[in-house]
């Protein structure tokens, strides 16, 4: 069936369970796994496993699912985030990459972390709940259960862990988009213009306007996923080019922002700003600006 | 009026005008701050550090064998106006208490207007007029500034503390420029300006001592070519000056007058990845003194000093850093080892002056970005930048020496 393809569990023991629970599914939950983990989340629709069903709109995941307890949910979002700061901590001791007081929805992670947490948060969820729940493993069937009652807690085990991912990649998976203020004609800008402009080297819209550059503090995650992702470069350069300009009278640094709802709030109402968002939140006060 | 009256003159306006400028520049400072609230475009920044010294022989910024010496303040607050994307006005007071180097005055460190006159998406092209950061090496524009630094002091070798004031700004203009092609940049700078010499400090690091005379900055030219692959991954430079002064001697002088010229050349290799920081800099000083001025020995009228260093930086993790540095200076490179001089000195002046080797290990804290603690460990052979000014009687200095050094340092 190809699951190797695009599941890369960390263990073996975790692999062998994920395994089975595929070698169990249809084809048409197979198709919706590889269709959500290949991250084709914009697409609309209702997506049903046997007995789970759940609603993907493109940036807002919604949960619908009269199978999928409150309690569940609850446990999920108290999880999650509890590895993801375990896992982010890991990599902050690499790159700096985070503080321990980032909220869950600061934090971004890559695909292969995310795959990391989902596998992690599918077997805690499974221990914790569905042992108790329904007093079965999945990663060692029992033949003599009868099939039915094994599906659907497989179907619902896979539910639960999609919608997990949904949640996540929706949010999370991605560096930040590049946003300007509606003022600003450009419709796309390249790579090279725009590490100019965060370097503050470039000070002017082509149509003359002035550019006010917006950034989140050093220490945020967002912050250094857009840097290293969207500039290529590494946020402790900047920081010393940014001081070089203050220092030396030749320029000045970019402006600070503590939140992104406060960024998003200051490029809207700067004429000819520009910053970055995770997550894709746009309308008419701010817009997207694609990277060529 | 004599020559020597004119000097003590113009000395004397120019201290008024120099008070004059920085209560302005306070009054601009103290109400900035509440402009900045909605003016985005004006910015005030500011540092202060404080270090702590200890050697077990020479003196280094103050009294610093024994028990040590706080005599390392350094205090700074910069205002920035971008008044067009076109044009942008700045300045920065500089409060400096090291040792005995420099006096203890409030300075006017940097204050210009910069215009930049065309600018597109691949270049740009400026001036800027006033009082301006000498564009010499990789540090030397923000060299009074701990969070810029790669330690508690800078590579002695290339930015000396002696001569900092010769080195750190100067009065006129400068044209500049950047190409920007794919990922790399090309900037240059070229200034012609009058270099700060109105310090005493310059006098004793050219002419030995504060001699009567003044010593006059005359018009020089600095000039610095930046090659930069993606904003510092590697960043290469080449810089230099020709620093014209002339001594006029004062009252009773047993010197005449002339011109000195010092002609540093700057080398400047970095590397940075997300862990690591590679520094590396090759610095030849040339130096020239009019046959005229007796203070300066005929053999050494004409002299070439060389200095580099290597220098990696080490990030453990967000606020854990490391650095590791060997660095050497040579003043004479006809005399490494310092004999020469001895000799002609009559051993009144010990060898060890002429050279310095030292390695230096540090580590760096960063508890939250505005705060920085740093301590450091140099393990010196030589005395090449000892500052005179903390040690009065060369004689009485030693060649090999330790310097242990802790600094703490605030931004906003």
């Amino acid at each position: 069936m190809g699951q190797k393809e695009y599941l890369q569990p960390e263990d073996q023991g975790t692999y062998k369970a994920w395994t089975n629970i595929l070698a169990h599914a249809t084809e048409e939950q197979t198709r919706f796994f590889q269709t959500v983990h290949g991250k084709k989340t914009a697409s609309h629709g209702v997506y049903c496993l046997k007995g789970v069903c759940a609603r993907v709109s493109p940036y807002n995941h919604l949960f619908d699912d009269r199978n999928i307890s409150k309690s569940f949910l609850k446990m999920a979002v108290r999880l999650i985030p509890l590895k993801l700061r375990k896992l982010l901590n890991a990599r902050c001791s690499r790159t700096h990459a985070c503080h321990p007081r980032n909220r869950f929805d600061e934090i971004t992670v890559n695909s292969r972390e995310t795959d990391s947490v989902l596998l992690w948060a599918y077997n805690s969820i499974r221990i914790e709940h569905f042992t108790k729940r329904n007093n079965i493993l999945l990663d060692k069937p029992d033949k003599e259960r009868t099939s039915n009652s094994m599906y659907a807690s497989i179907a619902r085990c896979i539910g639960h862990f999609l919608i997990i991912y949904i949640a996540l990649i929706s949010a999370h998976s991605n560096a930040a988009d590049v946003i300007v203020n509606p003022s600003v004609s450009q419709s796309t800008i390249s790579q090279n213009t725009l590490r100019a402009i965060f370097g503050m080297r470039l000070l002017q819209w082509p149509n003359g306007e002035p550019i006010t550059v917006f950034v989140l503090p050093l220490k945020n995650p967002v912050h250094e996923n857009f840097i290293k992702e969207r500039l290529g470069v590494f946020p402790h350069q900047l920081e010393r080019n940014w001081d070089l300009l203050v220092f030396s009278g030749t320029g000045q640094p970019p402006i600070r922002v503590r939140s992104e709802q406060e960024m998003r709030k200051r490029i809207a109402e700067t004429p000819g700003a520009i910053g970055y968002l995770s997550r894709k939140d746009f309308d008419e006060n701010v817009r997207l600006l694609p990277i060529q | 009026m004599k020559m020597y009256d004119y000097y003590r003159y113009s000395k004397h306006v120019g201290s008024h005008l120099r008070v004059l400028t920085c209560s302005l520049a306070i009054g601009v400072c103290v109400t900035l701050p509440a402009w900045a609230i909605d003016a985005k475009s004006i910015q005030v920044h500011g540092f202060a550090s404080q270090a702590y010294t200890l050697t077990d022989k020479n003196n280094f910024f103050g009294e610093s064998t024994g028990n040590g010496s706080f005599e390392a303040t350094e205090l700074g607050v910069n205002a920035s106006w971008r008044m067009f994307p076109e044009l942008q006005l700045s300045g920065q007071l500089l409060w400096r208490k090291v040792g005995n180097i420099g006096n203890d005055k409030i300075q006017f460190d940097y204050g210009l207007v910069d215009y930049r006159f065309f600018s597109n998406e691949q270049r740009h092209h400026g001036l800027r007029f006033g009082r301006i950061k000498n564009p010499l090496g990789l540090y030397n524009d923000t060299r009074d500034v701990a969070f810029t630094r790669p330690g508690v002091i800078l590579p002695q070798s290339i930015y000396f503390e002696r001569t900092r004031d010769l080195a750190l700004s100067s009065d006129g203009g400068e044209m500049y420029g950047e190409l920007r092609f794919a990922a790399n940049t090309l900037g240059w700078e070229l200034m012609v300006a009058q270099p700060r010499t109105s310090d005493v400090d310059t006098e004793i690091a050219l002419l030995g001592a504060d001699r009567p005379g003044h010593l006059g900055g005359d018009t020089s030219v600095i000039g610095r070519l930046t090659y930069d692959h993606l904003e510092g991954r590697l960043r290469l430079a080449i810089s230099s000056a020709r620093l014209n002064m002339e001594y006029q001697p004062g009252q009773s002088d047993p010197s005449g007058g002339g011109v000195i010229r010092f002609t540093p050349t700057i080398l400047s290799a970095q590397f940075n990845s997300e862990d690591w920081t590679i520094t590396t800099e090759y610095a030849r000083r040339n130096f020239l003194f009019d046959d005229k001025i007796t203070y300066v020995p005929p053999s050494l009228k004409t002299i070439t000093g060389q200095s580099y260093y290597l220098q990696s930086e080490y990030r453990l993790t967000e606020k854990w850093e490391l650095m590791a540095r060997y660095d050497v200076a040579y003043r004479n490179v006809d005399d490494k080892t310092g004999q020469k001089f001895e000799d002609m000195a009559a051993g009144a002046i010990p060898a060890h002056t002429q050279f310095s080797k030292d390695w230096t290990v540090g580590v760096r804290w960063n508890p939250s970005p505005v705060w920085m603690v740093r301590a450091e460990q140099h393990w010196v052979n030589g005395t090449a930048w000892l500052p005179f000014q903390d040690n009065p009687d060369r004689a009485k200095t030693s060649q090999h020496w330790r310097l242990f050094t802790v600094l703490v340092s605030y931004r906003f």
